[in-house]
């Protein structure tokens, strides 16, 4: 059953969009919640001066029990849970917030808000760098057990995302939309993923919320909450990613940033960053993990045990340092292309090289003497 | 007095056999009227014929002319009958006296002072009269060349209407047509040659592939890679065509008026690059009589279209029908024909609108927004009729700028294509069908049987390469072919794990 104080917070949050100072000050305005509950509509005058007109005919057309039961029915179906500020497993990190949100709804295991969390931000034009960066950062993260927490937006946060999925880890999404009402589109599918690998998508909107532009700053500061840390991989000098920078200084969460490419334009971010010395700068991933005093299994091991043919040595060799094209690797290698294209398809299956953008490039070190070839 | 000529008219491909019946009323008016539901063309013939006939020193007859063209409930066009009708009006009029004149099936056009011109469609004429039992035909000299290779018919090549009069009434000797023996036409700008083409390894094997299993093919990359070149390189290596193909492809070519005095033959497989500003029925086929349109051209040839995604999606998804069942079916208000279109598609696109997403060299400066608009053009099912997509990467200087690379010549590559599609033709003798690409499912469980091993790669590979279930058949097919060009008689996992690479579009932009 619920209280009267969840079920008034729980209508504002669908159906009032109050503002937090609003919220308070009508909490306050009433001793007894019950109160509050069963007669909304009978103190007119004392709601209205708090929250003005307009929502107060909003909030009172809506606040009985019949339409919240519906409410909650709907959520149920669907799989939204809902917690309320008034709830125990309200998550305590949000409590020292000032502008907490008054209700949090969420899918999946609220529990791991509480772990070890490392948000990855980063821009949505992101370049093969960024995303080979992305790519290995969160891999070996994923595997020292830390959280990842995105705002599943496209670009590098997506393919945080969806490493951190294929790696089997643990993820916290914050929506910047309503569950309904996903934004980008493709953040749909990615909730069900992160749901059944036992992760948390979390929105404080309501679920028919479609996106504002207000609500990238919003969901910025949940997501630099509830993180530890927070790394940054490409981001353009003016560029949301740099908001989440101004917002870690303020709550005082450790920052990292990749460097990059000094002439690339997604990287002048990262690169302004760690000239004004205002993160510590992560070369590897160990960087980041050594502060989180994990235990850290190393996905660079080297590996020895594989029984290359010589073929299959040349294009190791050949993509040791840089990321080449299928034509690039048969001008280096001279090895028939239809040959190569096989030995490239089975290198990639067995994990060793991966396709990135038009090119391939190798996953795991590999250490080859280079009497073989000889 | 009434006398009867026959001549031969089209629907789409095939012709029917049409009686000219000419009557010529004494009494009464004078007059003419042609009925048998002719269009403008026929009942403009009139004032052609009169010339004609006046200005060959015969008479035309004042009195009331009445054309019949049976059977009078079909609709016909062209100006194939204006040298029947003319010579029904002499023959009624008592000026010619032919003793064998409906032995013959007559066709041609007259201009105003008698002579014959050349028409349209000559060769799916001949070829509907021959399977009809006619033994005998009159046609414009013009068109001499195509009726050429047509065998066991007595053809006349005439020049004037005078000449044909002389004929009927067996006062000259007739020019007959002389039968050439066929042979495929091998010659290609030497220009295109493959060897000219510097690196691209990749693009140039998996066009070797495509060819070789008439697989369609997506070429994606950046402006200036070169995607162009590689299409006009794709006549050099196209296999020699069969007389069968040969006399399919010229019908049509036939029909459209595409053939000239040269080119009375086409013994060369066509290659149509229709512009993308293109409109569905330029690409299928249609208009008020139904003609046949680029893809009905490009039958038993190439059809490549650059630029992809600047078609309009309207005229990519018109293509999904006819890529599967390698047939057009066009309805309009005259008639309802069916063409064949056999061809392989060949496209290229850029992967972004500024070209260079996913380059290792230079920054892409789209938008992913702009990206998706730009790829949603080209819908699932359209890319699921693809089977190859390859990556084309950007030239460096060094490729240009060096010299001594030798690479291989056109004509290498056509041999290998050639044996390809020889043990392709032996395998689907009984099975109407003639390559990889045509495969049907309860084909593909004959022909692409796989061992366990291979089975386990494919299962990884979709699972690591984020395959979607529907390549499974097309990298099946591919390898098939790559088989094929090796000669091996089952698929190998060797050979599925290079059709593997051939799916860039799948795996870079599943996202």
């Amino acid at each position: 059953m619920f209280t009267s104080e969840q079920k008034v917070s729980i209508t504002i949050a669908l159906y009032g969009g109050l503002s937090v100072k609003q919220s308070a000050e009508l909490f306050g305005a009433f001793i007894n919640y019950d109160k509050l509950w069963m007669e909304f509509s009978k103190n007119e005058s004392l709601i209205k001066s708090i929250i003005g007109e307009k929502k107060f005919t909003l909030l009172a057309d809506n606040m009985n029990d019949s339409i919240f039961e519906m409410n909650m029915e709907r959520l149920n179906r669907d799989g939204i849970n809902v917690v309320t500020q008034f709830d125990d497993d309200y998550p305590e990190i949000f409590t020292a917030l000032p502008d907490a949100p008054l209700v949090l709804f969420y899918k999946g295991d609220l529990d791991i808000i509480d772990s070890n969390t490392i948000a990855v931000a980063g821009t949505r034009r992101y370049s093969s760098y960024g995303k080979r960066v992305t790519e290995n950062f969160v891999t070996a993260l994923t595997q020292a057990n830390l959280t990842i927490v995105t705002g599943l937006s496209q670009g590098i946060e997506t393919i945080a995302f969806d490493t951190a999925i294929k790696c089997q880890g643990k993820t916290i999404s914050v929506l910047s939309s309503g569950f309904y009402e996903c934004y980008p589109p493709s953040a749909k599918a990615s909730i069900e993923k992160a749901v059944n690998h036992g992760g948390l998508v979390i929105s404080e909107y309501a679920p028919n919320t479609r996106l504002q532009n207000y609500h990238f700053l919003e969901r910025n500061r949940l997501i630099t909450h509830i993180s530890q840390g927070i790394i940054i991989v490409e981001a353009g000098l003016k560029s949301g990613t740099m908001g989440i920078v101004e917002l870690a200084s303020e709550y005082g969460k450790s920052l990292y940033a990749v460097p990059g490419d000094i002439f690339s334009s997604v990287s002048k971010g990262t690169n302004q960053l760690i000239k004004d010395y205002a993160c510590v700068v992560a070369t590897d991933p160990q960087d980041i993990i050594k502060d989180f005093a994990c235990v850290y299994k190393s996905s660079n091991e080297i590996v020895n045990d594989f029984n290359f043919s010589l073929d299959e040595i040349k294009i190791i060799k050949a993509l040791e340092n840089e990321c080449l094209t299928l034509n690039e690797i048969k001008e280096q290698t001279d090895i028939n292309i239809g040959e190569l294209g096989e030995l490239l398809s089975l290198l990639e299956i067995s994990g060793i090289i991966a396709k990135d953008g038009s090119g391939y490039r190798l996953v795991i070190n590999i250490n080859i003497n280079d009497d073989v070839l000889e | 007095m009434l006398t009867t000529y026959k001549s031969i008219s089209l629907v789409g491909l095939d012709g029917f056999l049409t009686e000219v019946e000419v009557d010529i009323n004494l009494g009464g008016l004078p007059g003419y009227d042609t009925v048998g539901l002719a269009d403008t063309s026929i009942k403009e013939s009139r004032e052609r014929i009169r010339s004609a006939i006046k200005n060959c020193g015969y008479k035309y007859p004042t009195a009331k002319i009445i054309v019949n063209l049976a059977p009078a409930d079909i609709k016909k066009e062209g100006t194939m009958f204006d040298l029947p009708i003319a010579l029904g009006i002499l023959s009624s009029s008592g000026q010619l006296k032919s003793k064998n004149g409906s032995d013959y099936i007559i066709i041609g056009e007259l201009s105003l002072v008698g002579k014959i011109r050349r028409l349209n469609g000559v060769l799916p004429i001949l070829i509907s009269a021959k399977q009809q039992g006619i033994k005998k035909a009159i046609i414009p000299y013009d068109n001499m060349k195509e009726a050429s290779i047509i065998e066991g018919m007595e053809i006349i090549a005439a020049k004037t209407l005078n000449e044909v009069c002389d004929i009927l009434e067996e006062k000259n000797p007739p020019i007959y047509v002389e039968k050439i023996e066929w042979k495929p036409d091998n010659t290609t700008n030497s220009g295109n040659d493959m060897k000219y083409i510097k690196g691209q390894y990749v693009a140039k094997r998996a066009l070797e592939i495509a060819i070789a299993g008439e697989h369609n093919i997506l070429f994606v990359g950046p402006p200036g890679a070169g995607k162009t070149m590689l299409a006009k390189a794709i006549p050099t290596i196209m296999p020699s065509m069969t007389f069968d193909e040969a006399l399919e492809t010229t019908k049509i070519h036939s029909i459209a008026g595409m053939l000239n005095d040269e080119q009375g033959f086409i013994s060369l497989r066509p290659f149509r690059s229709p512009h993308h500003t293109a409109t569905p029925v330029a690409l299928v086929g249609g208009g008020r009589t139904s003609k046949p349109g680029e893809i009905s051209l490009a039958n038993n040839g190439v059809l490549f279209l650059d630029e992809l995604p600047e078609y309009s999606r309207q005229v990519l998804e018109t293509l999904r029908q006819p890529l599967e069942d390698n047939k057009i079916i066009v309805s309009r208000h005259l008639q309802t024909v069916s063409y064949p279109c056999k061809f392989v598609l060949v496209a290229s696109m850029n992967p972004c609108p500024c070209g260079n997403y996913g380059s290792t060299k230079q920054e892409c400066t789209c938008t992913p927004s702009q990206i998706h608009r730009y790829l949603a053009k080209l819908s699932g099912p359209l890319l699921d009729r693809i089977d190859i997509h390859v990556e084309v990467d950007g030239v460096s200087y060094e490729d240009i700028s060096d010299k001594s690379g030798q690479f291989e010549e056109s004509s290498v590559v056509k041999e290998r294509i050639e044996r390809a599609r020889e043990i392709q033709y032996k395998r689907y003798n009984k099975n109407s069908i003639r390559c990889n690409a045509e495969m049907t499912s309860p084909l593909m469980k004959e022909f692409c049987k796989i061992d366990e091993r291979s089975n386990l790669m494919l299962k990884t590979a979709f699972d690591k390469m984020n395959l979607s279930a529907r390549g499974y058949n097309r990298i099946l097919k591919v390898a098939r072919t790559i088989a094929d060009l090796k000669g091996v008689e089952n698929i190998q996992s060797g050979h599925i794990a290079e059709a593997l690479q051939y799916r860039a579009i799948d795996k870079k932009f599943k996202v």
